[in-house]
């Protein structure tokens, strides 16, 4: 029995786009915030830094705010793993695999579990 | 400006050396940025799990093009080494720093120590390149003790020309890599590819590949963690990560060219020395 799961390779190399899209994707937005933020004339081990909302991510981002570049990055490196898991459901669920869907669908509910439990301990 | 360029050469050097020596760079980047910058020890593991997080997905994709890693083993303990990460994440935040710079000393004894029992192996390099082929030594029938029944759930997993063995073993070595890796902001490749290699009968090319593909999810859960409470410092990982990944990148170019021996003799003192200067932390 091989480790294949479905089409050959296919969700092998689907995923592997979109973990290499998500990394590129995640580091060009961290260069570009941290540029932006020498550029105003900070730095980088200010004493402080903005605290995480998602609310003001969007907004943050399309002003051009070094933060808001800076947690885009973030979130797109969090989720760029998240993406891959959805895909490798999606995939086993086309080909009736209901143990692997089970197993993704589950680490999906855990990383939603680490949001519900961690958003209290914030500072 | 000096700053942002210190903390991106400091993580380049974190990504090279971490390509050549077949770490994640978690082990690096948490003592640079402590000892370094001067960072609290919980903001650094964050920080540092976002490299950790970054870099492994671009090798991941690699690995998982050219048919390395195997995605179904990876997915079914990636589900473990996540609720690990869940609990390890969770764990950080009720301990002192200074115990977790403590464990952290262990950790970097522990791998100095791993260094010089392989020092005679080549690397398996977490970078873009599996720098090389080392001899698995593996039985393809699997270890000698407990074996599962032909046709059972680990027979799904298995791979071309081996057998996956031992899957409550690495259900729970899975689960403490993930607490591990919360705890100390590192991959936790020291935990699972000799898990799934020596335990699990995994070949090490395809363990160690297979390793990096969990780390996205390992890290992403604990990165969330860390990230919701207000523990990931976004201006000090955007150089930091940048110089890591670029760092990595080039160090898996180099690796085939570089002799690793005395490399390897040099980074054990680094990390007996850092380890001294953790200890210091803890005990301070």
């Amino acid at each position: 029995m091989t480790a294949r799961p479905a089409g050959g390779g296919r969700l092998e190399h689907r995923i592997a786009r979109i973990l290499w899209t998500g990394s590129v994707a995640s580091i060009l937005l961290l260069v570009a915030g941290t540029l932006l933020l020498l550029a105003a004339g900070g730095s980088p081990v200010e004493a402080g830094w903005p605290a995480f909302d998602p609310a003001s991510l969007v907004p943050d981002l399309v002003a051009g705010r070094p933060a808001g570049l800076l947690y885009a990055g973030l979130v797109i490196a969090i989720a760029t793993p998240l993406l891959r898991v959805a895909a490798g459901l999606v995939a086993f669920a086309r080909v009736g695999d209901v143990r692997m869907v089970a197993v993704n669908a589950a680490v999906l509910v855990v990383v939603g579990v680490a949001v519900a439990v961690a958003g209290p301990l914030g500072r | 400006m000096a700053v942002g360029l210190l903390l991106a050469a400091g993580g380049f050097a974190a990504g090279v050396f971490g390509a050549l020596l077949g770490l994640g760079g978690g082990i690096l980047i948490v003592p640079l940025l402590t000892v370094g910058f001067d960072v609290p020890f919980r903001v650094a593991v964050g920080i540092s799990l976002i490299c950790v997080l970054v870099t492994s997905s671009a090798a991941a994709g690699v690995y998982l093009e050219r048919r390395v890693a195997n995605l179904r083993l990876g997915m079914l303990l990636e589900l473990f080494t996540a609720m690990g990460a869940l609990v390890g994440g969770l764990i950080a935040f009720a301990l002192e720093e200074r115990v977790l710079a403590g464990l952290f000393a262990v950790l970097l004894v522990y791998t100095a120590w791993s260094m010089t029992r392989r020092s005679r192996e080549p690397a398996a390099v977490p970078g873009l390149e599996l720098a090389a082929a080392a001899a698995d030594g593996v039985d393809p029938a699997g270890p000698a003790g407990e074996v599962d029944p032909p046709g059972g759930f680990a027979a799904t997993l298995s791979g071309d020309g081996y057998r996956v063995h031992r899957l409550p073993a690495g259900v729970a070595g899975s689960l403490a890599a993930g607490i591990v890796s919360a705890l100390l902001g590192v991959g936790g490749g020291i935990v699972k590819v000799p898990l799934m290699h020596l335990v699990m009968g995994v070949p090490l090319r395809t363990a160690t590949a297979t390793s990096n593909m969990m780390i996205g999810i390992t890290a992403a859960a604990s990165a969330t963690v860390y990230l919701l409470a207000g523990s990931i410092d976004p201006f000090v990982v955007g150089p930091t990560a940048a110089g890591v990944f670029v760092g990595a990148l080039a160090g898996a170019r180099v690796a085939p060219r570089v002799d690793l021996r005395l490399l390897r003799l040099v980074f054990v003192a680094v990390l007996l020395l850092t380890a001294v200067q953790m200890i210091a932390r803890a005990a301070g």
